[in-house]
């Protein structure tokens, strides 16, 4: 193991930090990938706070029964916004592209990722994309809702082609990165690293980049002729000129369900490390865990076809595609049991991170639980389409990645930055953020019960008090989400010097020092125990 | 314990109940892991917090496969009984015994239309006030028997859509260049919300409408109206005002019925072009000379018309014709291509009636 550096205040490092280096073409041409993920991760934040800011418009639209100061199409428009930039642009990425970028290579004890070129490419190209897709609003807004479902998507020409052609160099970014990622934990682990001493954070990045490199090319070919037929009456989706509008759905949502664990997968992998760290606990049942999320990985390519219960899917494909939804919740079962199952006998920090792994833990298994309903065909055919669907997608995506995405800045913050968050106030952000996500969305799950159809601009009278309820606990969370947010921009600009190791934790990334030198680490690395061998004495 | 929770809306078909008992199985199930799991993990926080300046580390656990094994096991067996409880309620939703009426109904942006065997035919349209919508706004699209199943055959004419009734359940998507089904029975008359629960653009929301489902006795009355008169007026009139009618003594019905039908008879084309006006164009095209999606009709017959790209065209019998059939083959300068065609909606009388309609207003 490596010694850590202690510096005092005011004492200059005695070493080159990845952050010491100024000027925007020392950014924008690096190699680093801690500087990579930092990249990404401020792209996302930007468009975080873009998403979330459209659909506090029209959650407060939707506040009242009747127009408030919305048009339908405004609303329309601002639902598909507020779906595609946040999946493409900050779910799907944030904690792969981010702080996968980031700590993967720390964590297996390599200098950088296998690729640092075509790294920064991904993050060229994601940013690429990311224009794109703003300036696909001055082609006139897109209201075609994130999934695009043809024919409606596929009559609006050019203005859908850009947006397709943008989320294609999106998946081409994430395709790369998937690939990177992979190649590193195979071959760049530093001596003694083995396959079990591998952090579970960097087999759930692992099991993502499968999902990456094999369902993504679909999502790029079927947008690609989304984008044609937009452009050159093709044929391939619109009945008027020979198509199918089904064969769209299932191309779509071939990649679109994996994509889903694309999203939580990363999520799941934060959950492991800040579970253990902060109980000062061994992950109870490593393998298990880690073989979960390939399970997971793998069994989430051939459920797709529940999203389509009620689309014109033979009875055949209806009672498959139920049976192995149910299949794959299993997995996700038993990492949750054995996240409970750490905490067992541990020392447990009541700190931010944990705090939001608390919150994670509740409401993901509300989202998981939720989801029974929707896979068995008997009662998804009431529910679908409707808001108890919004309401359970965001328990599982929002809930859960984004609570995942705040552990995660507040757990790795001290070691990126070497500056700590003052903790009050980010507890003051998760209580808002907690409390209003649940108010915001437990009203959807009962007015979806009730029969409410989602993407609705307007509804019957008989829905107003949820959707009262459900726009108060938005503004909850909108202001959680800024004053976590400024706790830590403050923290990176202001906060206290953090020590190297400020949760005792016995992965790689808590043996070099804070902020990390260019290099990852003063000496190489050589591991002789495991991530999380938390009161392992002589003799285990 | 079915009626502890209000959150199902009313059951009014009669495959309602199979889907509510799966709902309240797997909510009951839901609840129970829930408890179990939050609890333990409320139950570990408490119990092992460290306290202030405990700096020591947990035991140390590393795994238990005995315990693995079994929460692997246990949830994966009651998830399959979810699996097959649910299979058997799909049976019903999916397969009726018998179908004593088969309506077909045609989705469009953004209403319905339904045609009846002997020729009944319902359509509706958009809401497009901003003000609040309730119920009693809706139009209706189909009148059933209750007691009885019924199986709509549904396509869309342009977008996806899907028909949805929350109160029997039932839910499938309208498909374009394809048919699909689905069935119910309701249980009890009454009126019930139908809505699009796929979105298809701008007015997705406002394209709800009513199912109602008749007493035997009004039924059998319902059965006995003409169909030309039933749609060229009374297809038109709100769902209350078409009961009171199917309600009314023996012999008044029988005397409305004659009337009707004379009525019908001796009505001017013009008159009902009107009545047609009023259900399918007025949401976008005006008599008052006002813009709305559409040009105002005041005044439109023998007008020359600019047309986008710059063309100008004599509104007469073949434009107007044309217009309503086919809407896009000739746009006037100014106005969106919104409207959906009419092809294969409208006899030829009809379009007769209306385009006399357009005529009287000068």
């Amino acid at each position: 193991m490596i010694e850590a550096t202690k510096v005092e205040k005011g004492e200059a490092r005695p070493y080159e930090t990845y952050l010491d280096k100024k000027g925007l073409m020392s950014w924008l041409f690096t190699l680093d990938h801690k500087r990579i993920g930092l990249m990404y991760l401020t792209i996302s934040m930007i468009f975080f706070l873009v998403g979330g800011l459209f659909a506090l418009i029209f959650r407060t639209e939707l506040m009242f029964p009747g127009k408030q100061f919305l048009s339908p199409y405004a609303h329309n428009v601002l639902f598909t916004l507020h779906g595609a930039l946040l999946i493409f642009m900050v779910i799907i990425p944030m904690i792969p592209a981010g702080f996968g970028n980031f700590f993967l290579p720390i964590m297996v004890g390599a200098k950088d990722v296998a690729f640092p070129r075509l790294n920064l490419m991904s993050v060229w190209l994601f940013a690429i994309g990311g224009i794109l897709l703003l300036l696909s609003l001055l082609f006139g807004p897109i209201d075609t809702g994130w999934t695009f479902y043809t024919p409606y998507s596929a009559s609006k020409g050019l203005n859908v082609f850009i947006v397709s052609l943008a989320v294609f160099i999106l998946g081409m970014s994430s395709i790369l990165t998937g690939l990177n990622f992979i190649v590193t934990t195979h071959k760049l682990r530093a001596k003694g690293m083995t396959w079990g001493r591998l952090p579970l954070f960097v087999w759930a990045l692992y099991a993502t980049s499968i999902v990456q490199l094999i369902a993504t090319p679909v999502l790029g070919i079927t947008l690609l002729l989304l984008g044609l037929e937009n452009i050159l009456k093709i044929g391939f989706f619109d009945p008027r000129l020979g198509g199918d509008p089904v064969l769209f759905q299932h191309l779509f949502w071939f990649y679109s369900h994996p994509a889903v664990y694309l999203m939580i997968l990363p999520a799941f992998g934060v959950v492991s490390e800040v579970v253990s760290i902060h109980s000062r606990k061994h992950i109870f049942g490593y393998w298990f865990i880690a073989a979960s999320s390939l399970a997971i990985a793998l069994i989430g390519f051939i459920v797709w076809g529940h999203h389509m219960f009620t689309a014109g899917m033979s009875p055949t494909a209806d009672i498959l595609f139920s049976f192995l939804t149910f299949f794959v919740a299993v997995p996700t079962a038993v990492k949750i049991f054995n996240w409970v199952a750490t905490m067992y006998k541990g020392k447990i920090r009541f700190t931010a991170p944990m705090l939001y792994i608390f919150a994670f833990l509740f409401i993901f298994l509300v989202g998981g639980l939720t989801g029974l309903f929707l896979a068995s065909v008997g009662t998804d055919i009431h529910l679908h389409d409707t808001y108890f669907v919004v309401a359970h997608f965001h328990f599982t995506m929002v809930g859960a990645a984004v609570f995942a995405i705040f552990a995660a800045f507040f757990h790795w913050l001290p070691k990126m930055f070497g500056k700590m968050y003052n903790e009050k106030w980010a507890k003051i952000g998760w209580f808002l953020n907690f409390v209003g996500f649940n108010l915001t969305f437990i009203p959807q799950f009962i007015m979806g019960s009730m029969g409410m159809p989602r993407r609705y601009w307007d509804y019957p009278v008989e829905f107003w008090p949820y959707h009262f309820v459900s726009t108060i606990g938005a503004f909850m969370i909108a202001t959680g989400v800024l004053i976590s947010v400024g706790v830590i921009l403050h923290a990176i600009l202001k906060g206290k010097k953090a020590p190297d190791n400020p949760w005792g934790g016995m992965s790689l990334e808590w043996q070099t020092p804070s902020p990390p030198p260019t290099e990852n680490f003063l000496k190489e690395p050589v591991v002789t125990h495991g991530p999380y061998d938390f009161g392992k004495k002589e003799g285990h | 314990m079915l009626n502890l929770l209000a959150l199902l809306p009313e059951r009014a078909s009669k495959y309602a109940i199979d889907v509510d008992t799966v709902f309240l199985v797997v909510f009951w199930l839901s609840v129970i892991a829930f408890v179990l799991v939050v609890g333990v993990m409320l139950i570990f926080m408490f119990k092992y917090r460290a306290r202030d300046n405990d700096e020591r580390d947990g035991a140390y656990i590393t795994h238990n496969n005995l315990v693995e094994i079994t929460w692997t096991i246990v949830p994966a067996i009651g998830l399959f009984a979810i699996f097959f409880l649910s299979l058997e309620t799909y049976r019903k939703i999916k397969y009726p015994e018998r179908v004593s009426l088969k309506v077909n109904v045609t989705a469009r942006q953004w209403g319905w239309k339904a045609e009846y065997p002997d020729g009944k035919k319902l359509i509706t349209g958009t809401i497009k006030e901003s003000g609040r919508v309730t119920t009693d706004d809706f139009q209706p699209i189909l009148y059933v028997p209750a007691g009885e199943p019924v199986e709509v055959i549904l396509t869309s004419q342009d977008v996806l859509h899907s028909f949805y009734v929350p109160d029997f359940r039932a839910k499938y998507d309208a498909i374009p260049g394809r048919y699909t089904k689905l069935w119910f029975q309701a249980t009890e008359p009454g009126k019930y919300e139908l809505f699009c629960a796929e979105y298809c653009g701008m007015w997705h929301s406002r394209m709800p409408a009513l199912v109602v489902a008749l007493k035997p006795k009004e039924w059998e009355r319902f059965q006995k109206l003409d169909a030309s008169t039933f749609n060229n007026s009374l297809a038109s009139l709100t769902a209350d005002s078409l009961l009171a009618i199917l309600n009314l003594p023996e012999k008044e019905f029988a005397k409305f019925v004659g009337k009707q039908k004379e009525a019908m008879a001796s009505l001017p084309l013009h008159k009902r072009g009107e009545m047609l006006y009023k259900n399918l164009c007025a949401s976008c095209h005006t008599t008052d000379g006002s813009k709305s999606v559409g040009p105002t009709f005041k005044g439109l017959y023998g007008k020359m018309e600019k047309l986008k790209g710059g063309s100008t065209v004599k509104v007469d019998e073949n434009y107007i014709r044309e217009s309503i059939l086919d809407p896009t083959a000739k746009i006037v300068a100014g106005y969106p291509p919104a409207m959906p065609p009419f092809q294969g909606q409208l006899s030829e009388e009809e379009i007769q009636a209306l385009i006399e309609f357009i005529k009287t207003l000068k």
